[in-house]
């Protein structure tokens, strides 16, 4: 089964579940709890939504207005699955107001061929946690924006992976705009023969004592090719900024490409700030200590693929979707 | 008394460059063979060249395993069929716990041998029971392979994996190397607990000090890729006191 139809299936058992699938917009309650989460589709709220979001959205496609205000804390999360509708309408735009001191889980599932906004704003010591799967089939490029803003206290749990067919392009620009807001962003990517995956994960530190740290893996086997852009900018008045920045990447085979930038701009004299990246072959000492003990080849660089990767697809959380995207993962780039 | 391995005129070279010029070895099951010598002979690639290592080319001579030709069998093959290769440098395996790695490994050794898959359960209470013999700390068992392991950890659970696989041969290559004296007693004694009358173990080491704990039946000394003598375990003792240059001395 491929990721998307099995993330699909088993969100049902675990969230509520919001399908923005080209004009239409459609709710399935997991329980009738209510979770203090309001999903109103865009179209029905055009006017009364906050200016804050309709200055940067198009206020006129298909879309919907998430509000978290009096949340009850994580009953079970609220995920989101983009699609195409039968016209091959693709685009829509998801616009998530987390109120102060609120918190969530929400989880993405973004389908093949779609074209995603996200605008999300985070209130004084609000909490949220984002979860992506993106999905594409060959031939169709999936692109996902995300515009996220946090004032003071307020946190933020990113997790992305792109680990389907077809081609990826996902960007995140990340704002801390209040001090002591932290932002945490695991990403991972993996391009498959003939496939491009690209991943921009900007943050900015716009006040001092904020916190933010980017981890994004990057797999590319046969001709694919994975990009990975990032970039913090700490604000002039930024003291006391910690950040961190990684890319790691893992080739498999001699075509394979990736290329990585991870960036700083820093314009604070008093920051704590790392970035680094490292790009690498199947190890050849591993793949022979695993043989010798017994596994074949391929056993051995899938054990070893699967060991790059599952820190952060266990990350999802949902151990009946890690185990899915871990299947796909290993099926799609079983190296012989 | 079965004959597990008959070495004869091994060359390989690496690189082009010659390391091994014709070694002779034979080991006959229940035996113990230390393989002593100075640096940059060929002891670990004659361990390495019997495991399958990619890294080097045989250019001539024949091993016989068990009556197979064992140059023709790929890596895992001579795993399966019971060859362990206890490495110098055991390598970390970020993200791959051990549990997992052993039960693949375990899994085949038995397909190899034509026994029954374990159970989960079974795994578990194998995974305990040798990890004792080693005094190896149930916690690192469930961590990523040798990820994070001190050098006598790592030291120790190559052994434990050695437990786990129960090889016919047993090739530990400079296993003493970088143990203090308590791992390397613990070490030691783990080799001895899994020495029985159908196995051998071949030791390659530097040092005397390992062969007071693994007695071994035969000694021999390997230069510039050849076996140039061979004796009981008091030739070990002869080179701790005397070195190697009044062997070595006409061969140079």
């Amino acid at each position: 089964m491929d990721v998307m139809k099995c993330a699909s299936e088993l969100i049902r058992d675990i969230a509520d579940v919001v399908e923005v699938s080209g004009h239409t917009v459609s709710i399935h309650r997991h329980s009738a709890d209510d979770t203090g989460l309001k999903v109103t589709p865009l179209r029905d709220c055009r006017d009364s939504l906050p200016e804050y979001f309709s200055s940067r959205v198009d206020t006129g496609g298909t879309g919907v207005f998430v509000s978290v205000k009096n949340a009850n804390k994580s009953k079970h999360p609220l995920a989101i699955v983009s699609g195409n509708d039968a016209e091959g309408a693709g685009e829509s735009v998801v616009v998530i107001d987390v109120e102060p001191e609120n918190s969530a889980e929400i989880i993405f599932i973004v389908k093949a061929g779609c074209r995603t906004k996200r605008v999300v704003r985070l209130g004084r010591g609000a909490a949220l946690r984002l979860k992506g799967v993106f999905e594409s089939e060959t031939g169709g490029m999936t692109e996902i924006d995300s515009e996220i803003e946090l004032a003071a206290y307020a946190t933020i749990g990113i997790v992305s992976i792109a680990v389907g067919s077809g081609d990826v392009r996902s960007s995140f620009r990340t704002s801390l705009l209040g001090r002591r807001a932290s932002s945490r962003h695991y990403g991972l990517f993996m391009a498959a023969d003939g496939e491009t995956k690209k991943m921009d994960v900007r943050v900015e530190h716009m006040v001092p004592d904020c916190r933010s740290e980017v981890t994004v893996k990057g797999v590319a086997a046969g001709t694919g090719y994975g990009e990975f852009s990032g970039m913090v900018y700490v604000a002039p008045d930024a003291q006391h900024t910690e950040a961190y920045q990684q890319s790691r990447n893992l080739l498999i085979g001699d075509k394979a490409r990736v290329q990585t930038s991870p960036q700083l701009e820093i314009y604070a004299d008093d920051v704590k700030c790392s970035h680094g990246a490292t790009v690498g072959q199947m190890d050849d000492e591993a793949i022979f200590y695993m043989r010798q003990r017994g596994l074949s080849e391929s056993e051995a660089k899938g054990l070893r693929l699967e060991g790059f990767v599952n820190d952060i697809v266990r990350l999802l959380g949902d151990e009946k979707t890690v185990e899915c995207v871990m299947e796909q993962a290993a099926s799609r780039f079983s190296v012989q | 008394m079965k004959n597990i391995l008959t070495v004869k005129g091994l060359h390989a070279s690496i690189d082009g460059k010659e390391i091994l010029r014709g070694i002779d070895f034979t080991v006959n099951a229940g035996e113990v063979h230390a393989i002593m010598g100075p640096n940059g002979s060929g002891k670990s690639t004659f361990a390495s060249v019997l495991a399958g290592s990619p890294r080097f080319e045989v250019t001539a001579g024949e091993v016989t395993y068990n009556g197979l030709d064992l140059l023709g069998m790929s890596i895992e093959e001579r795993a399966r069929a019971g060859i362990f290769l206890g490495f110098q440098y055991p390598v970390e395996i970020p993200g791959v716990s051990m549990a997992n790695f052993m039960k693949i490994a375990v899994a085949r050794r038995r397909e190899y041998l034509g026994k029954e898959p374990l159970g989960a359960g079974d795994f578990l209470k194998l995974m305990r029971e040798k990890g004792k013999v080693v005094e190896l700390d149930s916690k690192l068992t469930g961590r990523a392979v040798n990820e994070g392991f001190s050098g006598g950890e790592k030291k120790k659970n190559e052994i434990f994996q050695m437990a786990m696989l129960e090889p016919e041969l047993a090739i530990l290559d400079e296993t003493d190397s970088g143990l203090d004296i308590d791992a390397l007693r613990i070490v030691a004694e783990g080799v001895n607990k899994l020495k029985t009358p159908d196995n051998a173990t071949v030791v390659i080491t530097h040092y005397q000090r390992l062969l007071d704990y693994i007695v071994p039946d035969f000694v021999h000394v390997l230069y510039k890729g050849q076996i140039i003598t061979s004796g009981g375990k008091e030739l070990a003792l002869k080179l701790e006191k005397e070195g190697y240059d009044w062997l070595i001395g006409k061969y140079k």
